[in-house]
Parts: structure tokens; sequence; C-alpha cells
């Protein structure tokens, strides 16, 4: 028999009985085991080892194993799951979201639209332009024009505005038109 | 005809086909069942845990990743409900054992290892000796070997199901059969019990 320190690794040998080396190192093992009867032996005792083993059999599943597991699992594709549950609130959500979203942005380009479309006829050179014809004395200057235009003129627009109603959504002419700044002259006139 | 895949049969029952996973069921519930008596012993308890792992593989078809062979991640599943089981067992039965780095309990193992009425029936001697002398492996050995042994998963799969490297894996078996070797000397000897 060869002296002990001439064999090689239990740990080598037991891997070379379960097949768990590379081809290379499984090729070295076998070429010392056709020289070393006590590293045979080793590996010999491995594989009586993996034979015993071998009798303590598998146990077969009783016969109402496969209708458990089946109810188990219909029970779960039933229910609603989860990932579809949060899945689904999600989609709700963002759908909400979205639509409200749509709602004021296309409520502001209504208005913003609105508010470049329109333009007080008083206020701009267009809206005088596009108005019809008035008499020359009514294009000077508003200091030079005598009380009765002025006044002919202020219902006129304010005609202008009853007329044409979408102007009265729009927020910047409502600030702008401060109807309560009108009354004290008014009270003024009506004192006087 | 061919066979399907175990990823084939994934595949489907990840777009809701009811008949691959009923395959599946087939084709895994004796190794699941036996791997769950192997590990837990209790019959009813494996029986359980195994009906549980196909519920687990169901609830996870959608993360389930092609890549990953299908009985690594059956096996991963399977062994981390018997670990746990295990776990929870012996803190039911066991005041505190105090355990060394290997998990082998320092004291004397208290739980009741004598045979069942049913196990009587079903075991030879010889069969019961290796279940004891594997139920006396620190938990990782007993899982490596059993997964090699009983399940025929490579230690490639092992290393993979108990995340541990390959060479780590070679390690555990070695240990596992040289304490097996020991145990199991009499039956070694080929004396009749």
């Amino acid at each position: 028999m060869k002296p002990h320190n001439t064999c090689m690794e239990r740990e080598q040998l037991f891997a070379y009985a379960h097949r768990m080396l590379d081809p290379q190192e499984e090729s070295r093992v076998s070429a010392h085991l056709a020289s070393c009867a006590e590293c045979r032996e080793s590996v010999s005792a491995y594989r009586r080892l993996n034979e015993v083993l071998d009798e303590w059999k598998p146990v077969t599943p009783s016969p109402w194993f496969d209708a458990r597991a089946r109810a188990r699992v219909r029970s779960q594709a039933s229910a609603r799951p989860a990932f579809s549950l949060w899945g689904l609130a999600w989609a709700r959500w963002a759908a909400v979201m979205t639509a409200a979203a749509l709602v004021v942005v296309s409520s502001i380009w209504l208005l913003r639209g609105r508010a470049t479309r329109y333009e007080p006829p008083a206020r701009t050179a267009t809206a005088s332009a596009s108005a019809p014809p008035q008499p020359a004395r009514s294009q000077s200057a508003p200091g030079t024009e005598g009380p009765a235009v002025v006044q002919q003129r202020a219902v006129k627009q304010e005609m202008d505005l009853y007329n044409n109603l979408p102007v009265l959504e729009n927020y910047d002419m409502l600030a702008n038109f401060d109807v309560l700044s009108e009354l004290p002259q008014a009270e003024d006139k009506s004192n006087d | 005809m061919a066979i399907d895949s175990d990823l084939e049969l994934m595949l489907r029952v990840q777009n809701g086909d009811a008949e691959s996973f009923e395959l599946l069921l087939n084709r895994y519930r004796l190794p699941l069942v036996s791997y769950f008596v192997r590990m837990v012993r209790d019959r009813a308890l494996a029986e359980d845990l195994a009906q549980e792992v196909f519920l687990r593989v169901y609830q996870a078809r959608q993360r389930y990743q092609p890549e990953a062979r299908f009985t690594t991640w059956l096996y991963r599943i399977a062994t981390n409900l018997a670990l746990n089981a295990l776990r929870d067992r012996k803190a039911d039965d066991a005041p505190a054992l105090e355990e060394d780095d290997e998990g082998v309990p320092r004291v004397a193992r208290i739980v009741d290892s004598r045979p069942t009425a049913e196990e009587q029936l079903m075991l030879s001697d010889r069969e019961r000796l290796i279940r004891e002398a594997i139920e006396s492996l620190p938990e990782k050995q007993r899982v490596a070997v059993i997964l090699h042994k009983y399940q025929e998963v490579d230690y490639r799969q092992i290393a993979k199901v108990l995340e541990v490297s390959e060479s780590a894996v070679k390690s555990l078996l070695f240990r596992a059969y040289e304490n097996l070797r020991t145990r199991l000397q009499p039956l070694l000897q080929g004396g009749q019990l």
C-alpha cells in the first residue's frame, strides 16, 4: 500500500465519486486511482454510501393532494390578484387626473384664445379700424371732445360689451371693467 | 410528441394557460412531496408545504425570469418554506438550543425521534436509520444532501438555491457525506439490522 501522504485529498476523491470534477481533474484522479488502492477504496466507500442512501424511498402524495392543490390555486385565481387591483386603482387614478388636467388646460387655452381675439374697440387701433366709420370729430383726442360725444361713446362701448357676451367670461376684462368706479361720478352728477 | 420543457410551460402559465400549470403540478408533485417529507418528516405538513409551493409559483408567475432554471426557482421556494417550517417547529418544541457555527445543537436533541405508528408501517429499520442520519445533519448540509441525492439537483443549481458559491456547495456536500459515512457505518459494512 502507498504511504498516506501520496494519496489525494478526500474531498477530491468525494468529488470524483460524485462526478463533480471538470474533465481535466477527473482524468488526473483516474490516473492516480490506477496506482493507489487506498484512494480506490475511499471512492468505493463513497459509492457504497450513495447506494445505501437510495434505500430511503420517496413518498407518494396522498390521493387528495392534487384536488387540494388545485383548490388552493383556484381560490387564489378567483380572488382579485393584488397586482391587478393596484394596477386598476392606479389606472383609474391616472385617468381621473388626466381628464382633470385636460379640462384645466383646455379652459386656459380657450380663455387665452378669446382674450387675444377680443380687443375692446376703444383701446386699440384695430378695433377702431374695424368699427363703422365715425364722424371726423369722434376721432379727435378725447380731451377735445364735448361731454355729449363722450357720453355717447361710453354708451356705445357698453352696448358693444352687452352685445358681445363672451367677453364677460374674460377675467382680465372683468378685472379691468371697473363699473363701480363710475358710480361716484354718477352720484356726483345726480347731486349736481 | 415532444415533451414541453418547464420553461415553455411556465411561459404559457404566465400567459394564463391553466393546462400548462396542471402539467407542472403533475410533473413536480411527487418530487416536492418527497422533498418536504424528507425535510420535515411530517407527511401532512409536507403536503401542505408542497401545495403552498404551487400556490406561490402561481402567484409569482409574472415575476418568473426565463433565464433562471425552473427547478432552481421551484426548489428555492420549497427550501425557504421547509427551513421556515423547521425553525417554527424547533421554536415550538425546544427551549432555545445553542448551536455551533454550522447550526449543530450543542445540547442533545430533545425532539422526539421515536417513529410514529405510520412510520413504523412505512419505513424499514434501515430506512429509519438513514432518515435519522440525515436529520442529524446541520440545516444546510441536510438541504444540500437531499437536493443532491434525492432530488437529483446538481451542485451548480444547489449553489443557486442556497445562494452560496459552487465550491461552498462541494465542501458542504463533502462534510455531509463524511458525517453520514460515520453514522451509517453499520449499513456500509453490510450488516443486516
